[in-house]
């Protein structure tokens, strides 16, 4: 391709985004929206919004990460809810903080809504082109990006580059034996920008991913498998979403069995990860088939999802079977299981291994340590995921036009948001297989749910500056409407069914199991009561009757979790102390004799802003911390006296 | 830049006063030349061989007069209890030879160490973890030979494996619930409610007898707290005074002549025993009297042995006692001499009978009194190496606190998020006591506890 097609001369930009993922996306569509100049690099326009494995956007904790993405002014929730075909909050059973929503994408429909909406958007030209290699200079103290290097298509300049390269670096699919350069199926590796990273200063290591294989929709016997339908009231991703009413199609499960597994390890020698073939280290919360059938071993039958790829696509995607075995193992296999008996292959699964750039080398803002101005976001920084991508790309974007303005950078705290967690795991983690984000990483998990979401975010958005004024004001009375029925409920009295005493609401609701619309329909007046309460709100016209009753909802969560948050804000409250303590930039460990050898190879490593992100390092000890601590207070006494 | 303490700090190792040995310790990157201060021209100071102890006679620098016949210890850096090069002379006992030597290091330019300055560089230079440094701590309030037994077995972890053993089954239920959290979807992962309420009962199980140990182990470091109660008059000043063999209290025929808790410590079979002589309980009393009264009850209620002294020649004398008390009480006769209550106590049942004036039966209390309440407990304690200092117990309470609230919880069957919130936030209790969870406040408290010279 190599071509340049929205501008004939070569222009300078304010941020350069590499690569149309969803962390490409995010970033571009976040710089140029806040009013600079970007340019979107894309081998290909219509591959924006790829994806290139499961198509479904959300899940534990990435749901989570979705709806933070959208109350910040983000695109996913929204492409999500427009082009979705399965919508399933999962973890119904479970507590609020567990549950989140999932959605099957017509993975087509995704792409092409992406490609328009990053094609329309003012100040965003994509460039169809491979970038090759990093621009950048010395001098002034440092080394700075300058652009990238398109090859035949000449230099592109820009102010601040954002590289988004997913698996493209240096990779290398992995089908049995068989071995195909590329960074997905069909689309070539980027070498050349690899190497250049590696010229720069950058410090490269060497992950795997694998992808299922997929069938055809018509050759499965859906007679034989069960039906696994879209939640009946389906919810949006988005808060800006309205009148969600999407027609949904069903998924299927079936399961392997011992056949399956013996097929698969009969053919163990033939599969490239246990011959030895990859170096790279894959996820263990994703094992491939052949890993569950090794490490699971007393397992007599594992999951398989038959997920379709779109309304009107003809693959059908199978979740729970990825691996890299030759073409006629995965053929036997599938063809050994429950209703698949027939079933056409119509691309075989893969294994990729790729190259990525070990995480602690960029800081919370997500600029990188040696290259000035040089942003990364996504699996080039070692995760895994569309929404991980999506977060960082976010972040990434924001903080190039932060930086352009002069302005504070955007860095979400750990106990606010799951992409506070996620950032600040990537720059004080050693990540040595593709990061997933799991709610359990969470140390705030009580309180960082979807339900409150927009109360969390809404002051960072309105700092952002990304939303229209109407959606901020909807994030806001929605906050204030669940604030106002938190204190209703606290001071209104009822009787108490049991004991016939009059108490709060809210004691009636802390002592209830989660149905609280229960109390309200017993209690036909309080349910009244709240809504004359909230009454102004809903006649200001932001919020819906929808609004009000998700409002209620949460306040109800609110009530229920209060005693429980307060004991697990009490507990981390100390660790955000540690958060407050910066350590200086130029710190230099070497020479510190205090702290051991392990810490002062690891803190030199990831150079830590704050103690508290020290804390958070593995081979950190206690000792070192209070070496540092000492330390830090000692150099705050020699600057305090040097200003006086 | 650089926290490797460029300074020389000295001071004397041992307690003051007392044993026929005190030792002064030189740390810092100068130790070996202030030791060759105080030893001119000695070659073995010359090239020093770590870790090996030499006879020597440091003299005064200005006069050269002798100071003191020593033993001294090099140790070079990094292995010594500070991490730093240390110097040890082993001088003879009582506070004057120690402190010749100190002033000698001095004015060899060692700066006077502060509080707990030795163990805080030991701490930084990764020498000791948060829990071994607490050890250190108690081994210098130790003040017995038993609990110097179980600060050194802390010190080799054995409190750290038995909270280890308490720690990892409810790290492997977390993990479960968490697993079921995360991948509940896919599979059924879901830890059955019987399994929690289980594994919360034997952890509490296990936790209720390492605090057992607790108030074992408050006794080995603070001493066995005995309070000596009766009528005024009973002769308890008396008892008190022969039982630590000098005359501590006045002592005076007249009632009511103690008004305050005079306390000495006394050892015995390698116990120490805390000894509060106390105001006489009468019901009609002066109002400085009452006043001591007042403090009598409150010392009572902190006893873990009380003696209740009745005088043997004043029969018509009530065993009263203040309060129901919750420690183990004897009843002790006294002025056994007098002899005109012998017939008396054949009536009543009478622990030991005693005379401070002739000796009589102040050695048999002595073992009454370590058969009561020391016997097997202290010893277990002191062999397990479980001297819970009071942080581990503070800590140890809000973590069983935590569990116990966590059990209730669990009855009511709350979503599985909130009971690994609730174990989490207990689990940190633990990570507190061995120091995995850092907090500047923890550390300020761990090095307020330091006396100078450790």
């Amino acid at each position: 391709m190599n071509s340049r097609n929205d501008n004939e001369s070569p222009r300078h930009y304010d941020v350069i985004v590499v690569g149309g993922g969803h962390a490409g996306i995010e970033a571009s569509l976040a710089a140029a929206r806040l009013g600079h100049d970007t340019a979107l690099v894309t081998h290909a326009r219509m591959e924006i919004g790829r994806m290139p494995c499961n198509p479904a956007i959300g899940g534990l904790g990435k749901g989570h990460l979705v709806k933070e993405i959208d109350a910040l002014g983000g695109e996913m929730g929204r492409a999500i809810d427009q082009t979705g075909i399965h919508f399933r909050i999962l973890n119904r059973s479970k507590g609020p903080a567990v549950q989140a929503p999932r959605a099957q994408a017509d993975k087509l429909q995704y792409q092409t809504l992406m490609s328009s909406v990053v094609g329309d958007q003012d100040k965003l030209d994509v460039v169809e082109a491979d970038a090759e290699r990093l621009l950048w200079e010395d001098g002034g103290g440092g080394r700075r990006v300058r652009g990238v290097d398109l090859g035949a298509a000449g230099e592109l300049t820009g102010e601040r580059v954002i590289l988004c390269t997913g698996t493209f670096l240096g990779g290398l699919m992995h089908v049995g034996r068989e071995r195909k350069a590329g960074g997905r199926e069909g689309a070539p590796a980027s070498l050349g920008l690899g190497a250049s990273l590696i010229d720069a200063g950058f410090t490269m290591t060497r992950l795997k991913t694998g992808t299922p294989p997929r069938l055809h929709r018509e050759s499965i016997d859906y007679d034989r498998v069960t039906i696994q339908p879209g939640d009946p009231d389906p919810k949006p991703f988005s808060f800006r979403t309205r009148n969600f009413a999407p027609t949904q199609i069903r998924c299927h499960v079936t399961y392997t069995n011992a056949h399956t597994h013996r097929i698969i390890r009969d053919s163990l020698h033939r599969s490239p990860l246990y011959a030895g073939v990859i170096e790279g280290t894959g996820p263990r919360y994703c094992p491939s088939i052949e890993d569950k059938i090794v490490r699971f071993a007393d397992k007599d039958r594992h999951f398989v999802f038959l997920e379709p790829e779109g309304r009107t696509n003809e693959e059908v995607y199978v979740n729970g079977l990825s691996t890299s075995l030759p073409r006629d193992v995965q053929q036997d296999m599938i063809h050994s299981i429950v209703g698949l008996e027939e079933a056409v292959l119509t691309r075989s699964g893969y294994a990729v291994e790729y190259d990525s750039v070990p995480s602690w080398q960029v800081t919370s803002t997500l600029e990188t340590k040696p290259v000035d101005g040089l942003y990364l976001a996504g699996q080039i920084l070692g995760t895994s995921g569309y929404e991980e991508a999506a977060a960082q790309g976010f972040v990434a974007g924001v903080n190039t036009t932060r930086s352009l303005e002069g302005r504070p950078p955007l860095v979400l705290a750990r106990t606010t948001s799951y992409m506070g967690v996620l950032i600040d795991d990537l720059v004080t983690k050693e990540i040595t297989e593709p990061y997933r984000m799991f709610t359990s990483r969470a140390e705030s998990r009580l309180s960082l749910r979807c339900d409150n979401v927009g109360e969390r975010m809404v002051a960072t958005a309105r700092e952002i500056g990304l939303l229209p004024e109407g959606d901020l004001e909807l994030l806001r009375d929605r906050a204030a409407a669940s604030r106002r029925a938190v204190s209703f409920l606290k001071r209104t009295r009822v009787k108490d069914p049991e004991s016939g005493n009059r108490i709060t609401a809210a004691e009636m609701i802390k002592r209830s199991d989660r149905q609280y619309e229960n109390i309200f329909s017993i209690n036909t007046t309080l349910d009244s009561d709240l809504d004359e309460e909230l009454s102004d709100l809903m006649t200001t016209g932001t919020l819906s009757p929808a609004d009000i009753d998700a409002a209620r909802e949460q306040a109800c969560v609110d009530i229920k979790y209060e005693g429980y948050i307060l004991r697990q804000n009490k507990m981390l409250r100390q660790q955000a102390h540690l958060d407050d303590l910066e350590i200086p930039a130029d710190m230099d460990y070497a020479s510190l004799a205090a702290l051991s050898r392990e810490a002062r190879e690891k803190l030199s490593l990831m150079q830590p802003a704050t103690l508290g992100q020290a804390s958070r390092i593995d081979g950190v000890r206690q000792s070192d911390l209070a070496a540092l601590s000492v330390l830090l207070r000692k150099l705050k006494e020699r600057d305090d006296r040097k200003r006086t | 830049m650089t926290d490797r303490s460029t300074d020389t700090i000295v001071a004397v190792a041992t307690p003051e006063g007392r044993g026929g040995l005190a030792v002064v310790r030189v740390s810092g990157p100068r130790a070996v030349d202030v030791a060759r201060a105080l030893l001119p021209d000695d070659s073995r100071l010359a090239e020093v061989r770590s870790h090996r102890v030499f006879l020597a006679t440091p003299r005064d620098g200005a006069t050269g007069d002798a100071l003191d016949q020593v033993l001294v210890l090099p140790m070079l850096a990094p292995a010594t209890f500070t991490g730093e090069d240390v110097v040890e002379f082993h001088c003879h006992g009582g506070p004057l030879p120690a402190r010749l030597i100190t002033d000698a290091c001095t004015a060899a330019d060692a700066r006077p160490a502060g509080p707990g300055e030795f163990t805080r560089r030991a701490f930084l230079n990764g020498r000791l973890s948060l829990d071994q440094a607490e050890a250190v701590a108690d081994l210098i309030h130790a003040e017995n030979r038993l609990a110097a037994r179980g600060s050194l077995k802390q010190l080799r972890g054995t409190f750290r494996r038995e909270i280890a053993s308490v720690e990892s089954p409810l790290m492997t239920l977390l993990a479960q619930l968490e697993g079921g959290l995360e991948f509940g979807e896919e599979d059924a992962l879901d830890v059955p409610p019987e399994r929690i309420a289980d594994t919360l009962d034997s952890a509490l199980d296990r936790i209720d007898a390492l605090l057992c140990h607790a108030d074992a182990g408050r006794q080995l470091r603070d001493g066995v707290q005995v309070v000596l109660v009766g009528e005024p008059n009973a002769g308890k000043s008396s008892l008190f005074n022969a039982l630590l063999r000098e005359p501590r209290v006045l002592v005076d025929p007249e009632p009511g002549t103690t008004r305050d808790v005079v306390e000495s410590r006394l050892e015995h079979r390698g116990v120490m025993y805390v000894l509060h002589d106390t105001a006489g309980l009468r019901e009609n009393a002066g109002r400085v009297e009452a006043k001591g009264v007042a403090l009598t009850r409150a010392t009572v209620a902190r006893a873990d042995l009380v003696l209740n002294v009745v005088d043997l020649a004043a029969p018509a004398c009530a065993m009263a006692l203040p309060d129901p008390v919750d420690a183990p009480v004897l009843v002790v006769g006294a002025k056994a001499d007098l002899d005109e209550g012998a017939a008396w106590t054949r009536d009543r049942p009478m622990a030991v009978v005693t005379s401070a004036k002739d000796g009589r039966g102040i050695e048999t209390l002595k073992d009454t009194m370590h058969d009561t309440v020391v016997a097997d407990r202290l010893e277990q304690t002191a062999a397990l190496g479980l001297v819970l200092n009071r942080r581990h117990v503070h800590r140890l309470r809000s973590f069983r606190d935590g569990l116990a609230h966590l059990q209730l919880a669990v009855a009511d069957a709350p979503d599985q998020e909130v009971i690994c919130s609730l174990l989490q936030t207990s689990l940190c209790e633990l990570g507190e006591i061995t120091g995995r969870v850092f907090t500047e406040a923890l550390l300020g408290e761990v090095f307020s506890r330091f006396c100078v010279g450790k």
